[in-house]
């Protein structure tokens, strides 16, 4: 997700004033699939916004380069080997430094970013990738001002995708013409808790789909859920199995990361408007510090 | 040219004995760790039109003649690649260093599914360009050389590493011969050296041979006069690959 700078400084039909951090900051939102992260950064992100600080937010794979090509990738029959996808995945991680993250930071920007090297090095690890080598490969990074962890457990992360794979099974029975359109995030509380945790789930569905697809190293394991038809086909122990054993491998780096970086950790167990309020006073904290120098 | 032949014979002794014992400086092409699969690899690299192509195919009927399985592997931009570089150019993002990344994936799948399977099967590999293509042309291109090495770091080093080597205008004048479209990426225009393919490709060309020579400089790349006749050049070729050949001990 991009942003124009020019129409974040200049709201349409106002002249509200805009504000900036005193230095630039990143802010790195991390976790393992289905942990809330994107959830997170989006309310994040419109709650800065409503604060009238500029901001942009970056997410993993949304480097057009590198999106078209990973999504051919796994559209054609052949996967591809597990460094050849490491480094697309690196070449996607430098051109949003170049293109988004650096020039961001550079106009003083508050940058929110959905997963950052560290889903990197988490998945490279868990592919047996050799761990010092990919740190290396990513030296060009910006180095974050926090790394937010949102931690949840691979049991739940399974309970949490089986519950989505249900959820969409009914959708594709009922033919619900339903829409997740999403109200204010502003306006946390009128919305019913359960409610918001399926819309995550399904707006956490997408990329996580595609991520298993991007696997290699299990992708026989893994069912062609891709198409319409594959969501409703019923789910086997088996794509259980290879799921929770990718996620647990996931877990074990995140974990051993969290003490290598000094992640700031949040546990992603609770509720959305939980862990929201506590990143926002993590983040207010962050930018009085920076606004009392 | 006999005199060529000597000091080529006196390069050999010297990359195929001590190559091994300083690996591991930064900043150094021997970076690159000595594999230890059964098979047996030999790397080409040369400028456009060198004719380390039309060498290795001979080489191939040579070593199958004398009963080994060889295969002639080639680093050609693969479809993907292409596309990628497609979408970077209409982005326009793309720069040497994201160019670099994406020839080095390019290369780690035609590495990880080619050439480790056929090292471990015991097969001789010889390879139409290797890493020294890559940190030849992407530090002609003014990449990091110690970033190139980390991220090139996965290759196995050759067993041998051949430079065939021909100026800038000899590539110039045989490429034209060949092919007579040049490549925008080929040529090296995203640098801007000239407007004109042909005087961009001859600029691009002596950078990638200047770089060439330093790589020779640091040691693991046999040098061999590419002018010479065909023949001549197969012969040395031979002479080079028989000694590391598997189960072969050839006296000197």
């Amino acid at each position: 997700m991009r942003h124009d700078p020019h129409i974040l400084s200049k709201p349409a039909g106002s002249s509200e004033l805009v504000l900036h951090p005193d230095r630039p900051l990143l802010l790195v939102v991390e976790g393992i699939d289905l942990s809330g992260r994107t959830t997170q950064v989006k309310l994040l992100h419109d709650w800065l916004l409503a604060q009238h600080y500029a901001v942009t937010t970056t997410a993993w794979r949304t480097s057009p380069l590198v999106s078209d090509l990973l999504s051919r990738a796994r559209s054609s029959r052949s996967h591809l080997q597990p460094m050849a996808y490491s480094l697309l995945f690196c070449a996607d991680h430098l051109d949003r430094t170049q293109h988004v993250i650096k020039p961001a930071l550079a106009r003083r920007e508050i940058v929110l970013a959905d997963r950052y090297s560290y889903t990197a090095f988490a998945r490279d690890a868990a592919r047996g990738v050799d761990p010092a080598w990919i740190r290396d490969v990513y030296s060009f990074v910006v180095e974050p001002d926090r790394v937010f962890y949102l931690h949840i457990s691979p049991e739940e992360a399974v309970k949490r995708r089986m519950a989505l794979l249900r959820k969409q099974k009914e959708t594709q029975i009922s033919h619900s013409s339903k829409s997740p359109k999403h109200g204010s995030h502003d306006d946390l509380s009128k919305v019913e808790e359960e409610k918001k945790r399926v819309k995550k789930s399904e707006k956490d569905a997408k990329p996580s789909k595609k991520q298993a697809h991007s696997e290699p190293a299990h992708k026989s394991a893994l069912p062609d859920i891709r198409t319409e038809k594959a969501l409703v086909a019923p789910i086997s122990q088996e794509t259980l199995e290879s799921f929770r054993s990718f996620e647990d491998r996931m877990y074990i780096e995140y974990q051993r990361m969290q003490k290598e970086f000094g992640f700031t950790v949040i546990e992603g167990n609770q509720s959305i408007e939980t862990i929201q309020n506590q990143l926002r006073r993590m983040v207010m904290r962050l930018l009085l510090d920076l606004d009392g120098d | 040219m006999p005199c060529d032949t000597v000091s080529f014979l006196k390069e050999e002794e010297k990359v195929t004995m001590p190559a091994q014992i300083h690996h591991g400086r930064v900043g150094d092409s021997s970076v690159l760790i000595p594999h230890t699969y059964p098979g047996r690899l030999i790397a080409a690299e040369g400028l456009d039109g060198s004719g380390k192509s039309t060498q290795l195919r001979l080489l191939q009927f040579w070593l199958q003649s004398e009963g080994y399985d060889v295969l002639i592997a080639e680093w050609t931009p693969s479809k993907l690649f292409n596309r990628a570089l497609k979408a970077g150019k209409k982005e326009g993002h793309l720069d040497p260093m994201l160019l670099s990344i994406l020839y080095a994936a390019d290369f780690a799948e035609l590495y990880e599914s080619e050439i480790v399977p056929a090292l471990r099967h015991g097969i001789i590999v010889l390879i139409d360009r290797y890493v020294y293509t890559a940190l030849a042309r992407d530090m002609a291109r003014g990449v990091d050389r110690i970033w190139l090495e980390t991220i090139y770091r996965f290759a196995a080093k050759p067993d041998l590493a051949l430079y065939f080597r021909i100026n800038a205008d000899q590539s110039l004048e045989r490429i034209l011969r060949n092919i007579p479209r040049l490549k925008y990426y080929q040529t090296g225009m995203d640098l801007g050296l000239s407007n004109d393919p042909i005087v961009s490709f001859r600029a691009f060309q002596a950078r990638i041979s200047h770089e060439y020579a330093q790589l020779i400089k640091q040691g693991g790349l046999l040098e061999l006069d590419a002018t010479l006749p065909i023949r001549q050049q197969q012969q040395i070729l031979r002479a080079a690959v028989a000694p590391i050949l598997p189960g072969e001990q050839i006296e000197e």
